[in-house]
């Protein structure tokens, strides 16, 4: 039997979907975990249709202005600043889990000398740090949307 | 092993959409706040914008890379999900059949429709 052949070994997923809302004692990672996987089925389903929209450019210029018409919408706007924000944390908070999967801001090995500090405690300014950068690309985009595109 | 690999690629094409979608929201979306550094980059949905980007090759090529890597990542991400939810071999041989398939098919209609207006935008009126 090769590796790829080998059976996965999974386990029963008992809470399901209502595992995500975090039954226990969590921190604030936990729940953005929660928020990044929310965001990104957001912006799946805004890469789908976004995909249908830009192709239509294929149809000529008159189409492509009546469809950026619609867009230019108030509901449509409030949408597109929502995926905007979307995107801003879901980068953010990207860049943190790809750091942390890479090893970075683990910090030095320390004695486990009480009072103990976890991984997620020696994470936690790189997060508050990304966290920080997301809500200032929030605030820009917000300036953007709601005060320069009017 | 293959899952190892499918999770390398996955963090392979987040870094990719990091640099390039961030150009991207930053052309498309913050086109005021650029605007007040260079004109230029106002109204990047207009007609004639839109036709400058489709004649460059390297906003083409960027788009192309664009889109697999948001395909993958995005479809990749949704299918962990769906296995952490249901265990079902069968499910998850379904799920990864569906997710290729529909991801391949959306990356045909999209790098088409890039590489057609790269092409048009190319050719003298």
């Amino acid at each position: 039997m090769t590796p790829d052949e080998a059976p996965i070994h999974t386990f029963p997923n008992r809470l399901g979907i209502l595992g995500w809302l975090g039954k226990g004692r969590h921190g604030v990672e936990r729940y953005l975990y929660v928020l990044h996987r929310i965001t990104g089925l957001a912006l799946l389903l805004f890469l789908l249709l976004h995909v249908f929209v830009t192709s239509s450019r294929l149809l000529g210029r008159e189409v492509w202005e009546r469809l950026m018409a619609l867009t230019h919408q108030p509901l449509f706007q409030w949408a597109e600043f929502l995926v905007y924000l979307a995107f801003a944390f879901h980068a953010l908070n990207g860049v943190r889990l790809i750091l942390v999967e890479l090893g970075f801001a683990a910090g030095r090995a320390e004695p486990p000398v009480y009072p103990y500090r976890g991984s997620l405690q020696r994470q936690r300014p790189l997060m508050i740090a990304l966290m920080i950068v997301a809500a200032v690309l929030m605030l820009t985009g917000g300036f953007e949307f709601f005060w320069l595109d009017r | 092993v293959r899952e190892t690999k499918f999770w390398t690629w996955q963090v392979a094409a987040a870094v990719v959409i990091l640099v390039v979608l961030g150009l991207h929201m930053a052309i498309m979306h913050l086109d005021g706040t650029l605007a007040m550094i260079d004109p230029a980059w106002a109204d990047p949905l207009a007609w004639g914008n839109v036709l400058a980007r489709a004649k460059s090759a390297l906003f083409t090529a960027g788009y192309v890379l664009l889109l697999a890597a948001t395909l993958y990542h995005g479809l990749y991400g949704l299918r962990t999900m769906i296995c952490e939810l249901t265990p079902s071999p069968r499910a998850r041989r379904w799920t990864a059949i569906a997710f290729w398939s529909g991801g391949a098919a959306l990356f045909a209609l999209g790098s088409y429709a890039l590489i057609a207006m790269h092409v048009a935008a190319g050719t003298p009126a």
